[in-house]
């Protein structure tokens, strides 16, 4: 149950690869994107709204351009240097201010890395010092707990979105993925060429993200569906459209790069 | 404090926090209507998600706004060679658009009017007098998709 310190490094590395990504698909389109005239500010009740929409009650919607910048300087002075949870807290800060300001342009791959992104001030990036003390016991609950919420949030995405789909007849049917390619929104039309192969791809898709939360227990099936993953977001990122979304699940795939088999598996824990 | 106590503490936060967001994104008949209250007011403020993207069924009917311009001509909202976060931005628009015309409302409301003539100042400067659609191309056999049949519906603007 432990931190696999060499996944939380190469998380860490591709999660703030995919924020200067974002930053650089962001930034032409500045003008568009964080126009209030275009998404109209839709701030939320309570004390959060000042962390989590920051642009647009204490900072003016005008610094939009210099917080994306700040973010991507940060960002990259984490890739250098990771760990400061100052750091972190300023990118999760600015990074969700933004992406609420530009509600009307925002995903579920970007919730899901300013989720990662919360989770990652708690995380510490490399292993502390063995000593004793009530705010040592504090932190390492704190940090393995981050931990395994990254872990499991990924998890959780997947299969919560397979369940919805289950509900669904059209991914039952195998017709998902056909109405989809057909979708002028999205594509490509050219698929549509092939009914099997759509068929083929819509169960595929459904026992892809059904079976991730049972395939990440075990090493062998864990890099099969990793590796089935890649293939699959590459598709729907490129091919369909949605590259912030599908990159930001492959940013997150090194975070179960690394894993004791047994230690996860309910009843079989070591608590080493 | 002893290992397997510190482990026991963080089974117990890392379960709460996914039991709750397993109640604010599971589909709302798997969950009791209190617990998703508790979840809302939990997960909503800081861990908001949604994963529902094609989901239970992707849309049968694509939907997207057009503009016509002064020569008469029909434009798409955004350029489609356009970068995919001002496409996604056209595209929620519109959805937004289509789920009023479901309701038999014709006229966007003023914040999607806003929005929707904002869009359009790099095809135009001149955005008051402008005329806007929505475009749908639906399916009408599931096993058919390619198949879509084009509905054009007439938008209705507040003079500015």
């Amino acid at each position: 149950m432990s931190i696999q310190w060499s996944s939380v490094r190469w998380f860490r590395t591709a999660v703030h690869v995919w924020l200067l990504g974002y930053m650089a698909l962001a930034l032409p389109d500045a003008e568009l994107l964080w126009d209030p005239g275009i998404a109209p500010l839709s701030v939320p009740p309570g004390i959060f709204r000042f962390v989590t929409h920051a642009l647009g009650t204490w900072l003016p919607v005008g610094y939009a351009i210099p917080a994306a910048f700040l973010v991507g300087v940060f960002a990259i002075w984490e890739l250098i240097r990771p760990g400061k949870w100052w750091r972190a807290l300023v990118i999760w800060i600015l990074y969700t201010s933004l992406m609420n300001l530009a509600w009307s342009a925002a995903s579920g791959g970007q919730q899901l890395i300013a989720n990662m992104l919360f989770w990652s001030i708690f995380l510490p990036a490399r292993s502390q010092p063995t000593t004793t003390g009530a705010l040592q016991n504090v932190k390492e609950i704190v940090g393995l707990s981050a931990f395994w919420i990254i872990r499991l949030q990924l998890v959780l995405a997947y299969a919560v979105t397979a369940i919805h789909k289950l509900t669904g007849d059209l991914w039952t049917h195998g017709q998902a993925v056909g109405v989809v390619v057909t979708d002028p929104s999205y594509g490509p039309l050219f698929m549509a060429e092939y009914p099997v192969l759509m068929q083929l791809l819509t169960y595929g898709a459904l026992i892809f993200q059904a079976g991730f939360a049972f395939a990440v227990c075990w090493r062998p099936t864990r890099i099969a569906w990793m590796v089935i993953g890649v293939f699959f977001h590459l598709g729907t990122g490129l091919g369909m459209g949605v590259p912030d979304m599908a990159f930001a699940f492959l940013a997150c795939y090194p975070i179960w790069s690394r894993s004791n088999s047994v230690a996860i598996v309910p009843g079989t824990s070591t608590f080493n | 404090m002893g290992a397997r106590t510190k482990h026991l503490i963080v089974i117990g936060l890392v379960a709460l926090h996914v039991f709750m967001l397993a109640a604010y994104t599971l589909p709302s008949a798997y969950v009791p209507g209190k617990l998703h209250v508790l979840s809302v007011r939990y997960v909503r403020p800081l861990f908001h998600q949604q994963w529902h993207l094609f989901a239970p069924d992707p849309p049968l009917c694509s939907c997207a706004l057009e503009v016509q311009v002064i020569s008469g001509e029909w434009h798409p909202l955004v350029n489609a060679s356009l970068d995919p976060l001002p496409r996604r931005m056209a595209r929620h628009l519109a959805e937004y658009v289509q789920d009023g015309v479901a309701e038999g409302e014709h006229r966007p409301l003023p914040i999607l009017q806003q929005a929707i003539r904002s869009m359009v100042h790099d095809i135009t400067v001149e955005t008051d007098s402008l005329q806007f659609r929505l475009v749908e191309e639906c399916v009408q056999d599931p096993d058919l998709p390619k198949d879509r049949k084009t509905r054009i519906t007439m938008l209705e603007f507040d003079r500015p």
